[in-house]
């Protein structure tokens, strides 16, 4: 029994620890929180404080925490923006000022907010942290989808690289006197594919980049957003496909 | 004078003893005995390793898939990585940067909004 406590105890530090990496793993790797990087329960007990008997002290609490918790996502998206390979430099100005914009009206709010002594002001402040600025359902969404947009646009470089090595390629095996009837069709079909994906893709940012917060609160924005994300997910698609078709036309030249 | 005699030989006898054992130590020396190493076998295995570079640079010179025959190869120069390989990476890259935005949005979720 004495022999057993010991080996109890390292077999529970062997588990702990097990369990200990696997969350860190699992944190690492994890997708991005949909409510921003410090997520949504974040500001869960500032939010448990305001259903008891409300003062302007819990409100004022929870409506910092709110604006912090956006701060927070909005220095992800404008990292996100400087480090882009893939968006056009009039994109990213435009998503750089948007990002910028909302950053300062935040922070105008949170001023008001700090300042303010009534129950009822306080309430209506908060309320407009969510419904003028719009982070989550409108400004997150129009970096992700004009930056998946701009990516598809900018494919076509290496593209453009495949096909000329290819054709080269079918060009060489054609002289040689071999049948490259199905190369040349596997790199018709990667062609079509990639044109495809890029006139889907080619509208999205001159309609996604204008939106505004009081379009998507009018209903008009929401609907532009979840069609942009459809057509983006077809281009994807396409580009998928082209490039098993590059790949079936390499094989088929071996 | 038996006595001689027997002085005589056995002083012979450790003689041929001695002239043995340093004729075949120079022997062992000449052929790389581990026992004697010797400046002349280090300088026999040298030339060996640099009679074929593409056998250090193909596979490495300890590699024991490499084979006799593939090291002499004339066709090692074609293991040269064809550019095709890193332009389709490129475009699987292109492919996986354009599902992570897409996915990056949950339209599942609010944020609270």
């Amino acid at each position: 029994m004495k022999t057993r406590i010991p080996v109890l105890i390292s077999g529970l530090a062997i588990a702990g620890a097990l369990a200990l990496s696997s969350v860190a793993t699992a944190t690492a790797t994890g997708p991005i929180v949909p409510g921003g990087l410090a997520g949504r329960g974040v500001c869960a007990t500032q939010f448990a404080a305001i259903k008891a008997p409300v003062n302007v002290e819990a409100l004022r609490a929870f409506g910092d925490c709110e604006i912090q918790r956006r701060f927070t996502t909005l220095d992800a998206l404008a990292a996100r923006v400087s480090g882009s390979k893939v968006l056009t430099s009039s994109d990213a100005a435009a998503l750089s000022g948007e990002i910028a914009t909302t950053r300062s009206g935040l922070t105008a709010l949170k001023a008001t907010i700090d300042a303010e002594t009534s129950v009822p002001a306080l309430k209506t402040d908060v309320a407009l942290i969510a419904t003028r600025f719009r982070v989550y359902l409108l400004v997150a969404p129009q970096v992700h989808l004009v930056s998946a947009a701009d990516g598809v646009l900018a494919s076509q470089g290496s593209f453009a690289k495949v096909n000329t090595n290819l054709a080269a390629r079918i060009a060489a095996a054609k002289a040689g006197g071999r049948d490259t009837t199905a190369a040349q069709a596997d790199l018709d079909a990667m062609n079509a594919a990639l044109t495809k994906a890029v006139g889907l893709a080619t509208p999205l940012s001159a309609t996604l980049l204008p939106l505004t917060p009081a379009q998507y609160n009018a209903g008009t924005a929401g609907p532009v957003l979840t069609s942009a994300r459809t057509a983006l997910a077809q281009a994807r698609d396409l580009l998928k496909s082209a490039v098993q078709d590059a790949k079936a036309c390499r094989a088929a030249l071996k | 004078m038996n006595r001689k005699n027997g002085s005589v030989a056995r002083l012979t006898a450790i003689m041929l003893v001695v002239g043995l054992v340093g004729l075949s130590s120079v022997a062992c020396a000449r052929h790389g005995s581990p026992a004697a190493p010797s400046s002349a076998a280090t300088s026999q295995a040298a030339p060996a390793a640099w009679a074929d570079p593409t056998a250090s640079t193909v596979a490495g010179p300890e590699s024991p898939s490499a084979s006799p025959a593939s090291a002499a190869s004339p066709q090692a120069p074609a293991t040269t990585p064809d550019p095709l390989d890193s332009e389709l990476q490129a475009l699987d890259q292109v492919v996986n940067d354009v599902n992570g935005s897409i996915s990056s949005i949950d339209p599942g979720s609010s944020g609270g909004e």
